[in-house]
This record gives C-alpha cells, structure tokens and sequence, in this order.
C-alpha cells in the first residue's frame, strides 16, 4: 500500500514562501484506482512528485508497504509517468528505449527484451519498434511513455494526466489498460483534470484543495452523498413567482425546477410548499463527478 | 553492485548504439582533434618550444591527449544531466532508485570508452606521423586511473553545479579552457593540482623517467580528495534540487 501521511511542501525564494502542501494524507491499496483531484495549483503534481522522490516533502512520511521513500525497495515497486511528452531517448527506438529502462529497473537483457517486446505488442506499437523516436506521433510518444512507467511491472503505478492530449483512440488504450492493471492487483494513483475519466477509471478519489485533501472517499460513496440531495421537479403548467428557502433553478419556461436539499427528509417540506403545483415527475439527479469537484472546490471570488 | 554492473553494462549499449547510429560526430571529431593538434605543433615549432630530439614533442602529445580525455570526462555529467533534463528522462534515473550519483558515475565510466577509443587512435596516428618514442610501462594503468579520478571528481562538480543553477554553458566553457593548459603543459605552480601532476606523471613514465614514491602518495590523495569532494557536492545538489523542486527541470 501507498502511504502517505500529513506531507507538507513549500516552496521558498529570498522573498517569499508559497505554501503548496499543508496537510496531505492518503493511501492507495493494491486493486485500486485512486484519482487525486485539483485545480491547477492545487498540489496534485508536487503530491506525484514527491511520492516519486523528485521532491522532498518538508515534513510527513511516504512508505509503499512499509519501506520509506528513497530506499530501494520502495523505488521497486513504483512506476510513473511523469509527463507523457517526454521521458525517450532521442538517438534510441521505441524498442531500445523500453529495453534500456528494463535493464535499469533491475532486469536481465532478456528478460528486458521480451518485456519490451510484449509491452509494444499490448500497447499496438510494435509496427514502430524500430522507428527514430523523432518519427512518432503525439499519441504514441504518450503510450511509450506509459510503457516505461510500466516497464517493470511494478505493483503501483502514479500517472500524471495520463491521457492528456491524447485523441480518443490512444486513449482508450491507455484506460483500458489502466482499467486491467486495477483488475490485476496494482494500486494506481493518477491525477487528471478530465473528470470523465476520473469517474470511468478511478474507484476511490481524493480531492486536492488549498493543499489539502478535502475530501477522500470510495468513488460510489461520494456519488450516492451527493446524489440523495439534488432532485429534478417537473410541472403540468408554469410556476410563477416560486419562493424558497432552499438552493434552486428554475428553466426558461418554468416548469423544470432543480433542487439541492440540506438533508433527503427535506423533500417533504419541499413537496409542502409546491402544493398545489401540478407535478408531472420528480426524479433524483444522479450526481457526476465534475459538480461534486466543483461544489467542493469552489472558491470565493478575492476582493482587492 | 549488482545493479551498478547492469547499469553500466545498459550505458554501454546505449552508448555503443548512439556511436553506430550518428558516426559522423565520431569520425569528424577524431579529424578535428587531429587538426586542432596539427595547428599546436605548429605554434610550437613557431615559438621554438620544439627541440630536436624529439622529447619536447612526446610531451606535447600527452598532454595534448590527457587534456582532451580530462575535458571530456569534466563535461561528462554536466552534459549528461543536460541531455538527461531535456529529454525527460532524469525522472527515470530517479525511479530507478540507485541515487543520481552512482547513476551519473557509472554513466560517465561507460561512456568512457567513446574517449578513449577516440584518443588511442588519435595517438596511433601522431606517433606515427612525429614518429615519437614512447616507454610503455604497467605503471601508466594506475597513473591514467588516478588522472581520471580526479577529472570525473571535477566533472562531479561541474555537474553539481549544472544540477541548481541550469544555464551554465559559458562559465563551464571558461573552466574547461582554465583545465586545458593546466593538463597539457607543466606548470610548476600547479603542481598540486591532481590533473596537472596526473599528467605530469605520466609524462614522466612515458618518457621513461622513474617517480618517485612521495609523487604518487600526492597523486593518489588528490585524485581521491577531488573525486571525494565532487561525489559530496553533486549528492548537495541533489539533495538542495529535490528540496527545491528542481530536479527534471529544464
């Protein structure tokens, strides 16, 4: 298991010191997909960063299964894509490139060459093996990209917006194969402002604001919390001049009214105060991600 | 040390794979070293430094050649870390968890070969063009050793340097140029210098000329001291990068 505990980072200059982490904990088991959320700022990368050791944290702790971060143990069992348009070696193919990254993850050259090749076959990039790196396409850079952070098949896995950038095919395979390293027992930790994708891969999610972690939950806990309080109300006829002491929008031709209660018993006062409004149909909204991110996230505006 | 040795060995074929893939740095290197010590000679004989046994030239030779391997293996981690930055691959070291120091060392002894082959036969070639006479001597193995040491110890350094602060091309152009001379000539007054008493060792054996004992005690001291201080700085700036959050950026 990642274990991250209470880290803090900021970033000094003669000046000044920003404060990116205050108080970060989390934890991510073998089997599950951990999608750390955040607006830009908000620590996500600094976070990836120092659980790969490229940053020190000022206080707190990171192990992976007990052994702390640095040793060689702990580096063993991590992977990370760092940025999916860089990390190859110009002078060297696709081939080399992920045989060469084997070799330095402690493989022997054959055991290196046959997992590079099985790595260019699963990922659809073995037609290109051979190819000058200079040749390869946006998208392919990226799997190869993914291909090293997996070169040796390490059991836990940080991805720093895996599919940025990439078109609807080369990302499907990257979640896809994401989605088989979950299935297979490997805890992964990725970072992502697509909050479709963090609602598609991830099982768990933690959400990064101001540097701190304000919420970390089971992803379908998190739905159904936020799910059981908004209610969608439609009308046989119009609502005019509609008060209420509860948070709601009313569409253009007001007749569909949407509404977030405080608690699901609500709803009685609720239906209390429409009466005797025609109802047609009242349904739960299903919550997505992206709303529950804003909700959580948002920001009052600064006044100079 | 298990791992040391793949990564030496995965060094080796990258850079083995590098040379095949882009000759022509190789060859037209080899043709301007050549040339560069072509237009030396000549100043040289020019301002009568050149005597006619010959003697004047074997020392210029060595010290011509030891100066290019020292520059070489100097600019080693620091263009290593550059190349390694920029592509994105510094990141990959990390992981790789045998600590940039070690990674960036053995990268530089692997890569050592590239100089070396190039210098051997560059030196085949002006032996046999000033048709100078060398002594070969076993002792010039601990002697050259001891001389790259101390050049891996600066470009250590150099790398260290290169590791915090990035954009540091011209300054490091300025000390390559101060190392230069201090290897290629014997100057008195840098006697103490680890590369310039290295070389002038060597010098010295290939000329047949026995050491003494005290001479290699502070050959030794200094190759190690320097080699010591660049492992200690470069693992500071390591350690200054990630605090910092420097490290992998360009």
């Amino acid at each position: 298991m990642i274990h991250v505990e209470s880290i803090q980072k900021a970033y000094s200059s003669k000046t000044n010191s920003v404060k990116v982490l205050e108080d970060v904990s989390l934890e991510v088991k073998p089997g599950q997909v951990c999608a750390l959320l955040g607006r830009n700022g908000s620590g996500k990368t600094t976070t990836i960063r120092i659980i790969c050791g490229l940053v020190l944290p000022d206080a707190g702790k990171v192990s992976i299964n007990g052994h702390t971060l640095g040793k060689p143990e702990y580096m063993a069992q991590l992977g990370a894509l760092i940025d999916t348009n860089r990390g190859l070696y110009p002078r060297l193919s696709p081939f080399e490139n992920l045989q060469y990254t084997c070799i330095i993850r402690g493989m022997s050259r054959s055991a290196a060459s046959e997992r590079a090749k099985y790595l260019l076959d699963l990922l659809g990039l073995w037609e290109k093996r051979n190819a000058p790196t200079q040749t390869l396409s946006k998208g392919m850079i990226s799997k190869m990209a993914f291909a090293l952070a997996i070169a040796h098949d390490p059991p836990y896995l940080l991805l720093d917006e895996p599919t940025l950038g990439l078109d609807i095919d080369a990302a499907e395979t990257l979640e896809e194969q994401i989605q088989l390293m979950a299935a297979d027992g490997k805890g992964i930790l990725l970072t992502t402002h697509q909050m479709e994708v963090a609602e598609r891969l991830s099982s768990r999610v933690a959400i990064l604001a101001d540097g701190r972690i304000v919420v970390d939950k089971p992803k379908r806990e998190l739905l159904d919390m936020f799910a059981q309080q908004r209610y969608r109300i439609v009308f046989a006829e119009p609502l005019m001049g509609l008060e209420l002491p509860y948070v709601f929008t009313l569409d253009s031709t007001n007749t569909v009214l949407e509404v977030a209660l405080q608690c699901a018993n609500e709803i009685y006062d609720l239906l209390d105060r429409l009466r005797p409004a025609p109802i047609k149909s009242i349904e739960k909204i299903e919550a997505d991600l992206g709303q529950i991110f804003k909700n959580l996230t948002k920001k009052e505006p600064s006044h100079a | 040390m298990l791992r040391l040795r793949q990564l030496f060995y995965a060094e080796l074929i990258r850079s083995w794979l590098e040379l095949v893939r882009y000759p022509a740095q190789f060859v037209l290197g080899l043709l301007l070293l050549g040339l560069i010590f072509y237009l030396l000679f000549g100043f040289a004989r020019l301002a009568g430094a050149l005597d006619s046994s010959g003697l004047q030239t074997t020392k210029l030779i060595t010290g011509y050649l030891l100066g290019i391997f020292a520059l070489a293996t100097i600019g080693g981690p620091a263009q290593q870390v550059s190349r390694e930055v920029k592509s994105g691959s510094l990141e990959n070291m990390v992981l790789s968890g045998q600590g940039l120091t070690a990674f960036f060392v053995v990268q530089v002894l692997a890569r050592s070969w590239y100089s070396l082959l190039q210098l051997s036969l560059l030196f085949v070639a002006l032996v046999f063009v000033y048709k100078s006479a060398f002594v070969l001597n076993w002792l010039l193995l601990p002697a050259f050793f001891l001389f790259s040491i101390a050049a891996l110890g600066l470009g250590l350094v150099a790398g260290a340097v290169v590791l915090l602060y990035k954009e540091v091309g011209n300054i490091f152009t300025l000390v390559q140029l101060l190392v230069f001379p201090a290897v290629m000539v014997e100057v008195p007054q840098l006697q103490w210098f680890p590369l310039t008493q290295g070389a002038s060792i060597t010098r010295k054996l290939l000329s047949g000329v026995a050491i003494n004992p005290v001479d290699w005690a502070i050959l030794a001291l200094g190759a190690v001291a320097l080699y010591s201080l660049g492992v200690y700085l470069f693992q500071t700036a390591d350690l200054v990068a990630r605090k910092k959050g420097l490290l992998g950026h360009e």
